[in-house]
Order: C-alpha cells, then structure tokens, then sequence
C-alpha cells in the first residue's frame, strides 16, 4: 500500500538549464552530479535531459549543448526554466568576454526574473585559470534582478560542486514553496 | 432493492469503469508499440472487461426485473465466468513469454489443459439454456439478503477443480522465476518492473482464485452476507484495481513511473546525507550575492559589492 501511495505522492518539479559555451565542463558537470565522478565526455549535440530526485524536489536538468548551431535552442529551455546554472571554463581566457555576453543575454532576453543562477568557474584543478576577484571585477550583475551566486568549481576532484548545489537547491526549494 | 443489492451493483460497476480504464490506457499503448507482450496482457485486460461488463449487466437486469433468473442473465452471467477462467490462459500465455519460456511440449499440456476443460463446458451449458433447466446441471450460489444469485453448472465446477492446479502451478511459476530474475537483475528499472509484473500477476490470480473457490466450494461464504461482500471486495482492490494496475506498470513503464524510480543521483544522496564526503582541505571561492546588502549598499553609495569566502 505504501507503494501505491508513494506513487501517487505529489512531488513539485523544477526545471533547471545548464548553459556556457561549448567544451565549458557542462555534461561533465552533470554526470558528476548524477554519478560522484569525472566521466570523460563528448561534446553535447542539442540538449539532454537528466532528472535529479530530492526529497522535497525533483530536478528536470537540461543540458544545452554549447556549440554556436545549438544556442537557437536556447531560449526556448531557458524562458520555462526555474533556475540556470552557467558553467564558464576559467581556463578559457580567450572567450571569457564572450561568455559573459551570452550570459548577460541570457539574463536580460531569456530567463524568468527572480529565479536563482548559478555562476561556476569550472576547470578550477587546471592552472593558468580566472580567480574568483578576477570574475567579480569583470562583471556587473547589479542590473539584473536576480538571486545569483558564482562557486569555483571542478567536476575532475569534484572540488565546489557540493556547496554550489547546496545554494543552488536551497534557492529552488525556498521558490518553490 | 435492498443495501446488499445496491453494494453489488456498485462494486460490479467500479470493477467495469477500472477494466475500462486499463484496457483502453494498454491499447494506446498497443497502438504505439505492436509487440507481442503488449498484445497478451491487453487481451487478458479486454477479457476480464468483457467478463466484468457481462457480469455487470447481468446483476443490473436481476436486480432491475425481478428475483428470480431469467435465461438472459443466466446466459451472461455463465458466459462472464467463462471469460473470467480463459484469462488464466492469456495470462499464462502473457507470464510465459515474458518470465517463463517455457518449451513446446510444456507449453502444449498447459494449453490443453487450460483450454479443454474450458470449451468442452460452453457449448453444453448454452444447450441447456436455451432448451430447458435441468437443475442437476446448475448450483445457484444465492447471495444472501441479496436479491441476486450467481449460477453456475456442475460440470463447469469440476472442471474448474482440474483446472486448479494446473493455474496454481503456472503462476507460482511465474512467480517464482519473476522474482529470481529481479533479484539478478542489476538495472533498477527491470528490477522495478518485475516486481510490479509478478506482484500484479499474484494478485490478479489470487483475487479471481478466492472468489470461486470460497463461492463454490466452502458453503459458508455463499451463504454469510459479510464474508460474500469482504471476497467481492478482495476481488475489486486486488484483481481489478491494484493487480491490474501493476501489471500495466510493470509492463508499459510509463516515462513518469522511470522517472519516479530513476537511481539516486550523487547530489540526491550527499544532500540527503545517506552519503558522507571526506571533509578534504578544498581550495575553491565563492560569492554569494546578497540582495539586501546590495540595496543598503547602493543607498550609501558603494558601487560593487563582494563577499568572497575563502575556505
């Protein structure tokens, strides 16, 4: 019985999307959510589904695929999204300007105000990499309206993850309710 | 028209609207994916409604006309209990496919077995129907402070008894080797959907099995209101709700139900405690923006905000 009631137990549903450019560490960073460990991977070629199962919160993960042809898709995940992780490879000094164009796109066209973002600095067990101060210097989120936060991250040693989803779920869960 | 009366038509009509629900639901189902598996528990779905319907029109036109049967509800209510017996060999038929594979020759003398004592019966009761009642042929099973009965032939009785242990041992099996494979089955999904298959098959079989055999055979129950109205109750919950409900799970798997039993994710379990991570020196920053602190901020004329935790 208690099956047949578990199934029928009304669990709420946040859509999350997983955004950044292309070879930023976005699938990596999911099969490290869904597995605890780094599993090398291919580039994403449109958007894969990953669904995470809380307690109180289940997560619908799309991960949108980086390449410039996949970013059309883009908007349409992101306007029903209830909250965006941007994954930003602090390796890639090259195009960090133009991440941070997209991201500040995103921000302003595409997304819901209010909903949490999640910043990573991912890559972060390679060196040569963008520091935190470095980010936040650079950037200007004031403008936007909202809740946002930016961890430095590794989905190699798996580094940040945990306490950038903490946030990122505590955020989810309070807006959800 | 008295309560009891009133408890069998509703009990008959929530058991029709749940085999409704379930044969159509695996029909579309039928539909989008033609497969032989799908084909079998949808046949044994379409029977049991059929049976139902059968049966539920017979109680509705007894209750409605009078006390005694007539040869139209006799005939239906034969009939409903004829397609309740055949579902044994769609299910065993669906069971075998999937769980058992069982060869030929085993195959052939559960079939005969099923089928033989089956059609032998039907053409005899319709004769005797339709030219005259011979109450050497029929026991009526009268519901007590009910005014409905259930027929059923003598004949069709002892049959049946030879057809019980060949459907006790079939589904045992059935069981059995069910939960053999879930228990050596690794993928989460498979293991989940031969729980449901073999749970919904004990169920279904166990439901149908108390009906008849405490009807027919042990006088008590056909002549106690309580316990008649308890085995009808048995039969609805198990056979028709919950049994059928989860062989349709365990079979079709909806995208919702995959979803819903999908293995824990690594986040799920470090968030929810059930996994510990070693407390190791990490080397990583964050910031975490501060709506109010940002208002106060801008009021007093600082232009940027940075909180930057270190650990």
């Amino acid at each position: 019985m208690a099956f047949i009631l578990k199934l029928f137990k009304k669990i709420k549903q946040s859509n999350v999307t997983i955004a950044g450019l292309d070879n930023a560490g976005k699938t990596a960073f999911v099969n490290y959510l869904i597995k605890g460990t780094f599993v090398p991977t291919v580039p994403t070629a449109g958007i894969n589904r990953e669904t995470i199962n809380l307690p109180k919160l289940q997560l619908a993960v799309y991960d949108l695929g980086g390449q410039e042809k996949f970013r059309g898709l883009w908007t349409q995940v992101n306007e029903k999204a209830n909250g965006l992780i941007y994954v930003i490879d602090s390796t890639d000094k090259a195009r960090f300007d133009l991440t941070l164009q997209i991201l500040y796109e995103i921000l302003e066209t595409q997304v819901n105000e209010l909903i949490p973002v999640l910043i990573l600095l991912h890559k972060h067990d390679l060196p040569e990499r963008i520091e935190l101060e470095e980010f936040l210097a650079k950037t200007d989120f004031t403008r936007f309206n909202v809740k946002w936060s930016c961890f430095e991250t590794s989905a190699k040693t798996g580094e940040g993850i945990i306490k950038a989803m903490t946030w990122f779920i505590k955020e989810l869960e309070a807006q959800t309710q | 028209m008295n309560g009891f009366t009133i408890f069998f038509l509703v009990n008959s009509d929530i058991s029709v609207l749940a085999c409704i629900l379930f044969s159509s639901s695996l029909l579309a189902v039928l539909i989008r994916k033609r497969t032989m598996g799908t084909l079998l528990l949808w046949i044994t779905f379409l029977s049991t409604t059929f049976a139902e319907i059968l049966l539920g029109i017979s109680f509705h036109l007894e209750a409605l006309s009078a006390t005694t049967m007539t040869t139209v509800t006799e005939a239906l209510s034969y009939t409903s209990y004829i397609l309740f017996a055949s579902n044994i060999v769609f299910l065993y038929a669906f069971g075998n496919r999937l769980i058992l594979r069982d060869n030929s020759f085993i195959q052939l003398v559960y079939f005969v077995g099923f089928v033989f004592p089956l059609a032998l019966p039907v053409g005899l009761i319709f004769k005797n129907i339709l030219e005259f009642h011979d109450p050497n042929l029929y026991t009526k099973v009268s519901l007590t402070i009910s005014n409905l009965s259930i027929v059923m032939p003598v004949r069709s009785i002892a049959l049946l008894a030879i057809m019980g242990p060949l459907g006790i041992s079939a589904f045992l099996r059935i069981v059995i080797k069910a939960i053999r494979i879930q228990r050596g089955t690794k993928d989460k999904i498979a293991k989940e959907g031969f729980k449901y298959i073999w749970q919904g098959t004990f169920l279904w079989y166990m439901g149908y099995t108390l009906l008849f055999a405490t009807l027919w055979y042990i006088p008590v129950f056909s002549t106690n209101p309580v316990l008649i109205v308890i085995i009808f109750m048995v039969k609805l919950i198990f056979s028709d709700i919950i049994g059928f409900l989860l062989l349709y799970l365990g079979w079709v798997m909806p995208d919702w139900l995959k979803r819903r039993l999908g293995t824990k994710s690594w986040i799920a379990k470090v968030y929810t405690g059930e996994i510990k991570v070693s407390e190791k020196k990490e080397t990583t920053k964050s910031f975490v923006y501060k709506q109010e602190e940002h208002t106060q901020q801008q009021k007093t004329g600082f232009s940027a905000v940075v909180e930057v935790s270190d650990k």
